[in-house]
Formats: C-alpha cells, structure tokens, sequence
C-alpha cells in the first residue's frame, strides 16, 4: 500500500520528515534521537553542550545502539532528559526553519495523521527512500516490529498512522504552547499503546511543573518541525 | 559528496551548496558537476624562470580548442571566467604573432597565494570520455622560494602528474651556474618534505620545451644532439593546431579511436628514446632518474616546442608552429587514468581526543600512522574523535594533533566520509559511545581499531590490533592495507 503523504529527508542528519496536508510545515516521522544529537556534539562549539551536559543526559536515560533496541529500550534512542530551551536551541541547529512544533501544530498533525490506519508498507516506502541515514533505516523497521508486534498492540486492526509515528505511543514531547513561543507543554504519551479517542485527549497533554524552563524528565524529548519545507 | 575543491586543494562535502566552506571560493557550477562524475585530472607544472611554462601551458588549451576538428564531437571548455579570460588572451595573441605573456598565471596572484588553477573540461576525448583539467601553473620564482616557503607549492600536493618544465637549451647554458635536472628533484623533494606530502609513486612528466632551439642549433657543441627519431617526430606533427586551424575538417585525418591509440604508442616510444637521452647526455639527468626511481615515480617524457620558433622582441617572426603541444595533454589524460598517486585510497585516521603521551595517543605515534599510510600511497585526513571537521586534511601531516575535550562519538565522523573511505581509528583507553552502532556495518570491512588495550577489542571488529611499541605500526598498517587489497577483487 502507498504511503498518502509525502515524505522527504532532512539534510543535516538525514532522517525522514512527513508533510502534512493542507499545512505549511512537516513533522519528524520520530522524535529526535540520540545519533541526530550527536552530530550537533561533533559540530558545536557552544560550551553548554559540553561532553559532561551528554554524559549526565545519559545517565538517566542510557545509550542503546540500534541493535539492542528492545521494547524496553526503545525509549532510550531518543534524546531525552531535557530543558525547553535546550531543546529549542537543538533544534534550532537543523536550520532556520526548524524548530518546535506549537501545541496547534502538533495536534493537527495529529488529527490528520489518525486518519489513516497504519501499514507495514508505509516504513518500507520510506525505509527505501534514497539517502537516508542508514541508522534511520534500521530504526523505523526495528520501531516499526516492535510497535506491531502483540505485546505492544492491543489489534493490528486499530493501529494508526500516528502510531507508526510514536505520536500516541512513545515519549512526551516539548511542543510550544501558543503562538508566543516562550512557554511550553509536553505532548504524547507515555503508553505503550492508545487507542484513538476524538476529539483531541486532555491526556495528550501534559502540564510541566515550570512552563517557561520546562523539566528534565527522562523520556521527555522533542520532535522537528520544519515550516515551509522546500 | 567530498570532493576538492581547486583553490584551496583541500577535500570538502559540497552538500546543497557550491561555496567551500575552508577558503569560501564559489565553485563553478559545471565543475562541480564534473567533479561528481569523476576525479578531476590535476596538473602542475614545477620548473625554471623562462623554461617556457606558460607559453607551453597557454598553447597546450589552444591546442585542446582545435580537436574538435579532428577528434569526433571533442570539444573543450573553460568552467570558469579566469579560464575564460586566459584562453582569450593567449587567442588574441596567437591572431596576431605578439607574444606578450607578461607574467606567469600567478601574475593574478601575488607569490604569497596559492596560484588559480585553470578549469578545462575536455568533452569526447579521446572517444566518448570526458575529462577535467585543473591545472596549476607556478611561476618559476617560486623554486627559488620553495625551500623556505614551501606553501608556495602547496598546489601540487594534489596533483596527478607533476609537470617538469625544462628546456634543454636553457638547462645545458646554466650548467655554468651549477643548474641541472637533478636540482629541480632535489627543490620539488625538499618542498614536499617541508609539506609532509608524500612524493612515493607520484607520475612525472618531463616535459622538454623549446625544442625549435635543440632543432636549429643542432651542430652546437654546447648543446646535447638530439636523437634522429625525435627530431623526425617533431617536424612530422599532424595534429599542430596551427595546421589544424587552417585546412578544412575533411582533410585533416582524424584523431579516432584507432588513430589515438597508435599515437599514444609512438610518444611511448619516443618517451622512452627521450629517457635514454636525458640518462646519456642531459646534466644531472642519471640522478634524477635515479632519485625519481628510489620513490618508485612513474617517469615519461615529451618534448615539444610553444612556437615553433623563438620569439625575437616580443613578436613571433610568422604565425606560431607549435609542435607536439598535444602530447602533453594526452600523456595527463593516460597518466591520470592509471592514476597512480591516487590510486591510493581516501584514509581517514581518526586519533584519540586527548593526546596525554599514552599509548596510541602520543603525538609520535600518530605521526608513524600517518607517514606509514601516505608512504604506501594513501591519501589520509586525520580527524579528532567527537570531532566533525578534519584537523588536518587529505595529504597534510598532522604535525600537532590538539587535545579538544570533546565527547568519544565517531559516528558522525564515519557517516560524512566520501564512500570507500578506509579508516584507521586509534582508540586510546576507551572505546567511542556510538562504535557498536556499525556492529552489522559494511564499514566494518574497511575499519581497523588500533589499541594498546587488548581487553577493548570486540570480536565483531573484523579488522583490529594491538599496538605495543612503536616498531609494531609499519606492520600493522602494512597488513590491514594488504588484507583490503586482497578483498579488493571480491568487492
């Protein structure tokens, strides 16, 4: 089955972005990982971001290589464990159209994405997709087995897109609360699995003890957004 | 794509843009686009003042303009606007017999910069194959600077096949002033000692200019007599541009397929005819054979003449009649596609981040690597682990690895290397972050991990050492480069 959206490659690290419908921006198919971090860490000269910031991000939420990526640590491939504007300055280093997705943003992604029932073909379109990092290739399919399989789905019947994109099922993510862009929430879940549930849940949303500085909880990540993407 | 870029000699990735990101030159569309079909034919000429350099070089791509005549659909180009402005130039010159080269190419730039190359892009020569040329022409003053400021000749690190401008006349009346062919070795040698390059199995084209004076003085005592063949294959010169220019297409017999090959045999000949000669009787030729030889230097010869004659006062007694211009540019291209110098694949070695004087992170250690890679004709960039950027790159020793505190992580490292890029990772007491992600990794076949540390070494890497004094590096790399050549078929 073809996948009904388009789908393009980031340059800077080489993972996949889903353009969403009738909007000017596209989403990350995942949250950013640890790998797409460390090409920022290999770049940057910014002190904040020094060996001891990564090696204390770890500690709360270890590096697992692609290989060892289990249901129980697929959580762990994603770079958590951090401030908002930490979070806002990484993604800040994609590009100047690329940034943290709006509360808005996000879940009209969402909404759009819940609409079509996940496919196996989907993550292989994608996964064959010319110049991708090769790590990005072997995470979908490795995400994608794990998602599907029994003991994280309740039915394959009732898997959706947005499961395929760890949206319902995965980490929270730093999204900005309005427009304003100085404060945030997180969205996502925590679950293993959840079922579709209109309109929008007030359990996707997560309220952070400081709005402003956000939290560092462990599997509190963020996902790209990148506006008007060419 | 990692490619280099022609003014700063240096490796870069050209990803969604043309501007290099070390010297910040906008590269010309079309070659970059060359470069990405293949590995551009790097030329330098090394020589001294008045050995005729410039006038053979501008003859040389007025020579190319003419095959279109005579080769099916050959055509060349200049890809960029100094290429341009030159071929204009030496056109307008060689329309009107006044000889007024002026200064070298340098003469745009000042001694203290690198030189601008020529960019050529030969399309359909010979038969369906295109080249391109990046060509650097250094001004004779700078041999004199060479020792002392070797930057000067920066620009033939990269090159293909080094050019050895020397005309005979000139050679044999400097004799008095101590001036042979085997110091133009020992200045090129020296300046590339200065540089850290390795000059093992580079190509060297002896190029013999000025020819028209070996050919009228011929009963000259002071001069060398030229062997029968030569000075036959000289005045017999089918392909002289000045002729080509002249007669129509349908009488010109064509440089096809067949005809170049039988050409590219009789200059062999004479190349070869020309190196008994230059042992025989040209001063400090033995030596120079013999030096170029000790570093396994492919040697050719071929001897032509710019004009065909001597310009007097600046102005040529008739039109220019060069002859045998077009055998250097056939020699590049035959010489560039057995592309000895780089042969040698792309290496990256990859030290640890702390050089503390232990185990493999000692500066002298690091060294030994990179010298024992380069001397087997390896083309070796040394990174920094946890660090994007080379320190140093492609054909420069790292004479002083920094210490940067940076995060163990070679992964971005492995990923923004040109495909095939073989790498030598010296991992000192720890084992980088991200080295298991690559555990099913076809990079593993042509990593090898170095360590003082044998507990460190994973039985998954396929190609790893222990390094326990610095006698063991020669053989370490030694084997590691033998079991890649021997896989080599099977890829």
């Amino acid at each position: 089955m073809k996948l009904p959206f388009l789908v393009k490659v980031e340059p800077k690290t080489r993972f996949p972005l889903v353009v969403v419908p009738e909007t000017n921006y596209a989403l990350a198919w995942l949250p950013v990982t640890k790998i797409q971090i460390e090409y920022f860490l290999c770049e940057t000269m910014d002190s904040q971001f020094d060996r001891r910031w990564y090696l204390e991000r770890l500690k709360h939420s270890p590096r697992v290589t692609t290989e060892e990526l289990t249901i129980d640590t697929i959580r762990q491939t994603f770079m958590t464990h951090l401030l908002f504007h930490e979070a806002r300055t990484l993604s800040g280093w994609w590009g100047r159209d690329t940034d943290l997705p709006t509360l808005a943003e996000w879940r009209k992604a969402l909404d759009i994405f819940d609409q079509v029932a996940a496919h196996d073909d989907f993550v292989e379109e994608v996964a064959a997709m010319p110049g991708l990092h090769p790590h990005a290739r072997f995470l979908l399919r490795r995400v994608e087995q794990i998602l599907s399989s029994r003991s994280y789905s309740h039915t394959a019947q009732t898997r959706l897109f947005s499961h395929q994109l760890l949206m319902r099922s995965g980490i929270l993510e730093y999204v900005y609360k309005d427009e304003h862009r100085d404060s945030c929430v997180a969205c996502g879940s925590l679950q293993r699995f959840s079922e579709r549930v209109r309109p929008f849940e007030e359990s996707f949303i997560t309220q952070l003890r400081s709005a402003d500085t956000g939290e560092r909880i462990q599997h509190l990540g963020f996902r790209l957004i990148v506006r008007n993407p060419v | 794509m990692v490619i280099m870029c022609p003014y700063c000699l240096e490796m870069h990735e050209f990803r969604q843009t043309d501007i290099c990101s070390n010297c910040g030159q906008q590269l010309p569309k079309k070659y970059l686009a060359a470069a990405l079909q293949g590995s551009p034919i790097c030329l330098g000429t090394f020589g001294l003042k008045s050995h005729g350099k410039t006038a053979f070089l501008s003859n040389l791509l007025l020579a190319a303009e003419s095959l279109s005549k005579v080769a099916l659909n050959a055509f060349p180009q200049a890809i960029d606007s100094y290429t341009s402005r030159m071929l204009l130039k030496w056109n307008a010159m060689d329309q009107s017999g006044e000889i007024n080269l002026g200064e070298t190419l340098l003469g745009e730039n000042p001694l203290k910069e690198r030189p601008t190359p020529l960019l050529l892009l030969l399309s359909n020569f010979p038969s369906g194959q295109s080249h391109i040329f990046v060509t650097y022409d250094l001004a004779g003053e700078v041999l004199d600077k060479a020792g002392s400021e070797p930057e000067h000749v920066r620009a033939l690190h990269n090159v293909n096949t080094i050019w050895f401008i020397i005309s005979l006349s000139d050679l044999m009346k400097e004799r008095k002033t101590g001036h042979s062919m085997r110091d133009l070795f020992d200045v090129y040698e020296e300046a590339m000692e200065k540089l850290h390059i390795s000059i093992k199995g580079k190509n060297i084209l002896v190029v013999f200019t000025k020819a028209d004076k070996l050919l009228k003085t011929i009963d000259d005592s002071e001069l060398p007599r030229l062997p029968s063949e030569v000075y036959a294959y000289l005045e017999d010169d089918s392909y002289e541009y000045e002729f080509i220019k002249e007669k129509p297409k349908a009488s010109l017999k064509q440089l096809n397929e067949e005809n170049y090959w039988t050409y590219f045999r009789k200059m062999q000949e004479i190349s070869e005819i020309l190196r008994d000669f230059t042992n025989d009787y040209v001063s400090g030729g033995g030596a120079f054979l013999a030096m170029a030889q000790s570093y396994d230097a492919q040697v050719m010869f071929t001897i032509n003449s710019a004009y065909g004659e001597e310009p007097e006062g600046g102005k040529l007694p008739r039109k220019a009649h060069p002859k045998r211009i077009l055998d250097a540019l056939i020699w590049a291209i035959e010489l560039g596609k057995a592309g000895r110098p780089n042969q040698g694949r792309e290496v990256a070695l990859i030290v640890p981040m702390t050089i503390d004087g232990h185990g493999v992170a000692n500066q002298d250690i690091i060294m030994r690597f990179y010298q024992s890679l380069a001397a087997h004709g390896e083309h070796v960039a040394t990174y920094s682990v946890g660090h994007l950027a080379s320190a140093y790159s492609p054909g420069t020793a790292p004479v002083q690895m920094p210490s940067l505190p940076r995060l163990p992580l070679v992964g971005p490292i492995l990923d923004r290397l040109k495909a095939g890029t073989v790498v030598v990772l010296l991992a000192d007491d720890k084992m980088p972050l991200d080295l298991g992600d690559f555990v099913n990794s076809p990079l593993l076949d042509r990593l090898l991990v170095v360590t003082t540390h044998r507990e460190m070494l994973n039985a998954w890497l396929r190609h790893r050492a222990i390094l326990q004094n610095e006698g063991d590096v020669e053989p370490i790399v030694s084997s590691f480069l033998n079991q890649l050549s021997a896989a080599r078929p099977q890829e």
